[in-house]
């Protein structure tokens, strides 16, 4: 029968009653919760400081392994007095330059000695 | 430390007037705020647009778990474009109704041969008349929720789009990537598919037969 069935008026009014406006707290905070893990981290406006502990550079990354300044001073001062030591021992120590002019002496003096006795065999030959 | 006091008032400001600017902001403004990574841009997009999305999943699934999870997906992939998102190309209202109900027709195809939840059906919007009249009208929108779920697909979603959610053809058309005369047939086909399936339940549905 058709005045039984719903005019296009009732209907739409039916349909426009069905429109929700709510949205359940928990939702919310699921999608709220999604857009802070998908949130794009902003590139830094400026680089950030380099930590003056952890140097990158070659020469920075020896100097921290060395001992930053004060162990670096310490090996150069030791550099220095092994150096110094070489050159002016103390005395009881034998002077290793002096050492080195003895052995070459010694060989200079053998060969001259090899010399002149092969000069003296030479002219007892020749006599 | 005074220091500390003020700027942390500082922040607070600059996050109270960020808040205050957004409303005034238009949806690709308000992406490109997150894209840069400004979250209270997030909030007020949710706000202008999550109860849309909610309400047409609902009535095209006839679900609320499963409409909040198509919201919810829907938002996320919002989220996802933001960086990628070109202003003035759509709007954001149409582009996340068109993700909806594509999230929605993979649900269906899913889940095809399911019915609808009479107890899963939301309450009314304005629960403010007697008790009597919000049982009324809660029986009224699960009859028209269970003839809706009787429609074909594509009726549905035209007829949500059109006369709940009222949007005009040429932006369901947009939607459903269909044309404007088509979107015409399907809410035309699917308000007499509604009609033919509540006929005879005038009084149930809280109208008076002897209506002059």
């Amino acid at each position: 029968m058709t005045e039984r069935d719903l005019t296009d008026r009732e209907l739409d009014g039916i349909l426009a009653e069905m429109r929700l406006e709510t949205v359940p707290d928990d939702l919310m905070a699921r999608v709220l919760a999604d857009a802070a893990a998908e949130l794009p981290r902003p590139a830094p406006a400026v680089a950030p400081p380099r930590k003056r502990r952890t140097p990158w550079h070659f020469a920075g990354q020896l100097r921290a392994q060395l001992g930053g300044w004060a162990g670096m001073g310490g090996l150069a001062a030791a550099c220095a007095t092994g150096v110094w030591i070489g050159f002016a021992p103390p005395q009881g120590l034998p002077d290793p330059a002096e050492l080195i002019s003895l052995a070459d002496s010694e060989i200079t003096y053998m060969d001259t000695q090899l010399l002149a006795e092969i000069e003296a065999e030479r002219l007892q030959e020749g006599g | 430390m005074r220091m500390n006091d003020g700027a942390s008032i500082a922040t607070a400001r600059a996050v109270r007037d960020r808040s205050r600017a957004a409303t005034g902001l238009s949806d690709d403004d308000l992406l490109a705020h997150f894209a840069s990574g400004d979250g209270t841009a997030a909030k007020e997009l949710a706000r202008r647009h999550l109860p849309r999305v909610l309400s047409v999943a609902v009535r095209v699934l006839g679900d609320r778990a499963e409409a909040e999870d198509v919201a919810q997906e829907a938002l996320l992939r919002l989220w996802r474009i933001a960086p990628d998102w070109e202003p003035g190309r759509a709007k954001v209202s149409t582009w996340l109704y068109r993700v909806a109900m594509n999230l929605c027709i993979d649900r269906k195809r899913r889940a095809r041969g399911g019915t609808v939840d009479i107890d899963a059906v939301p309450a009314p919007v304005d629960p403010g008349p007697t008790a009597s009249e919000a049982l009324q009208a809660r029986a009224r929108q699960a009859a028209l929720d269970a003839a809706l779920q009787g429609l074909p697909e594509r009726q549905r979603q035209a007829v949500v789009l059109r006369h709940i959610e009222g949007l005009a053809n040429p932006e369901i058309a947009e939607i459903m990537g269909l044309g404007v005369e088509a979107v015409e047939s399907l809410t035309a086909r699917g308000k007499r598919g509604l009609k033919a399936a509540l006929a005879g339940r005038r009084g149930e549905l809280g109208y008076d037969d002897d209506r002059a």
